[in-house]
């Protein structure tokens, strides 16, 4: 079967410095794939790349079979979209969630754009109430619930999630984590979710890449690393401290 | 024994064009030389309550307490000059993000050492040799390197430990640190986490520490203080609190992923409108 995504030895270097070394990884049709490091580990760059707003070096990228370009098509946005890590940065301040639920649907030249938005508010929880209000009068969990129904609006077939709770609080993020596996379930999508919290990812996906410094440290199931089963230290390293803190005797 | 810090029934309000908005709503808690955790969600009135205590509050706010006792000081009632000693020099704060708490044009080195300047009559040559002492202190490797570095040259990690020297290097008897490590990245964080945790130890300092983590809180603190919606709605010591009584702490415990737990979907916080009262 060909995988949803597949990469390939993908580099990504901004000018000498290598943000990504050879990566490779494949994920199944409707699979969640998990992407844990700390700053600077390339997760996040690993994302852009697909998207296309990173400078590839080498390798390649393929969606349903189909090799990328250099440049993305339009029919590549409809397949994949993008919820980012800050819902305040990610939704334009002086357009109601209409308009934001609206631009996407114009570009790809929907006609029933009035059902749609409605649909896509509902399913993520918020009702048509929200139309018309904008971002600031959103708190931060409906705000990322926006993101999400504009990631939605388009029906594509996988989903790519940077850190997309990591802004909420933790009852908020409970909520939202429920919401992403619930519209994963109805629809079938293939997720590729960046997190620095191994307890979100454990949660959240089956199979998961540790990534340091754009190289990949090991490539785990979520049971293994549940069950703590890892060969490496750096991911041992990361379990320990997601433990929280213990003083020295 | 006295404690080092008595708040009795603290408010604070901030007035708007249609309303007041009560940020915190008669907070009482008293601290020795231990480590207090106050844990909440945003506009829970945590930050505000550290900010109260420090006299950073925002001058259109108003402030009321039945006591606000440092060392049997009545804060609220000295002057703001004596106030201004008292900052720095005996209570002292950290702030979340190094990136922007520091002061961009300055060497960090000479930051640290302005602190020192301001509360003490000190020479320059003794400024320096106490600044690169606890540049050390903070577990930098390279103390006369890094004296002379700005904030925009150094790592997360190091502004932040720059900034827990510099809020230490005047000997303070009280140290408040709101979400001190929040910015960083987990590894990083319990470095911090553990010097912060000697420090205060060997110079036998109260601390209060402010973060929405409650997990990451009941690991390094001594007592926990939980508030909702501007209010203290529970006080356990740390170990209890598996233990803890309110629902919205055991729901905050609960809405959390944890490592080896398969729960789908997550228990969700129902908020209950009394919790607010």
């Amino acid at each position: 079967m060909t995988p949803a995504l597949g990469i390939m030895g993908l580099t990504v270097a901004y000018d000498r410095h290598k943000a990504l070394d050879r990566i490779s990884l494949e994920v199944e049709q409707g699979q969640s794939f998990g992407l844990v490091g700390e700053s600077g580990s390339g997760k996040s760059t690993l994302l852009k790349a697909i998207t296309g707003l990173a400078p590839v070096e080498a390798g390649t990228i393929s969606v349903d079979g189909s090799k990328l370009g250099r440049s993305r098509e339009k029919a590549f946005y409809r397949k994949v979209q993008m919820v980012f890590q800050d819902p305040y940065g990610s939704l334009h301040p002086r357009q109601t969630v209409d308009r934001l639920l609206l631009e996407p649907l114009a570009v790809h030249g929907f006609a029933d754009s009035e059902a749609r938005i409605n649909r896509a508010l509902d399913e993520v929880g918020l009702g048509s109430g929200f139309r018309f209000r904008y971002p600031h009068q959103l708190s931060g969990g409906q705000r990322q619930r926006v993101a999400i129904a504009r990631a939605l609006i388009l029906e594509p077939s996988i989903l790519l999630l940077d850190e997309p709770t990591s802004a909420l609080d933790a009852s908020v993020q409970a909520e939202v984590l429920n919401l992403l596996e619930q519209v994963r379930r109805d629809r079938g999508l293939t997720f590729l979710m960046v997190s620095h919290d191994l307890a979100i990812i454990t949660h959240m996906c089956e199979r998961l890449m540790v990534m340091q410094n754009g190289e990949e440290v090991e490539r785990l199931d979520a049971s293994d690393l549940a069950a703590r089963r890892v060969s490496r230290d750096y991911t041992r390293n990361l379990l320990v401290a997601s433990a929280g803190f213990v003083r020295a005797p | 024994m006295k404690p080092l810090l008595l708040v009795d029934d603290l408010w604070v309000s901030f007035p708007t064009r249609t309303e007041t908005v009560e940020a915190v709503r008669g907070v009482s808690f008293t601290l020795g030389r231990e480590r207090l955790g106050i844990v909440g969600e945003s506009g829970s009135g945590k930050s505000q309550t550290g900010r109260a205590i420090m006299g950073l509050t925002p001058a259109n706010a108003h402030i009321r307490a039945g006591r606000l006792q440092f060392d049997g000081i009545e804060l609220l009632g000295i002057p703001a000059r004596q106030r201004r000693r008292l900052r720095g020099k005996r209570l002292s704060m950290i702030l979340q993000d190094p990136k922007y708490s520091l002061n961009p044009v300055m060497s960090i080195g000479r930051q640290i050492a302005e602190t020192l300047r301001s509360h003490e009559t000190i020479g320059n040559a003794e400024s320096r040799e106490r600044t690169l002492e606890m540049l050390e202190a903070v577990q930098i490797r390279n103390p006369h390197r890094v004296y002379d570095l700005y904030p925009h040259e150094v790592s997360g990690g190091m502004g932040q430990r720059a900034m827990i020297a510099m809020m230490l290097v005047a000997g303070p008897e009280l140290l408040i640190a709101d979400e001190p490590t929040s910015a960083l990245d987990v590894t990083v964080q319990l470095d911090i986490l553990r010097i912060l945790d000697r420090l205060v130890g060997e110079r036998g300092m109260g601390l209060i520490f402010i973060s929405h983590d409650l997990r990451l809180v009941a690991s390094f603190c001594d007592r926990v203080v939980v508030m909702y919606a501007g209010k203290v709605v529970e006080q356990l010591p740390a170990a209890a609190l598996a233990r803890a009584e309110h629902p919205y702490t055991r729901g905050l415990l609960d809405c959390m992923p944890k490592i080896g737990e398969q729960r789908h979907p997550l228990p969700v916080l129902e908020r209950q409108p009394e919790w607010a009262l």
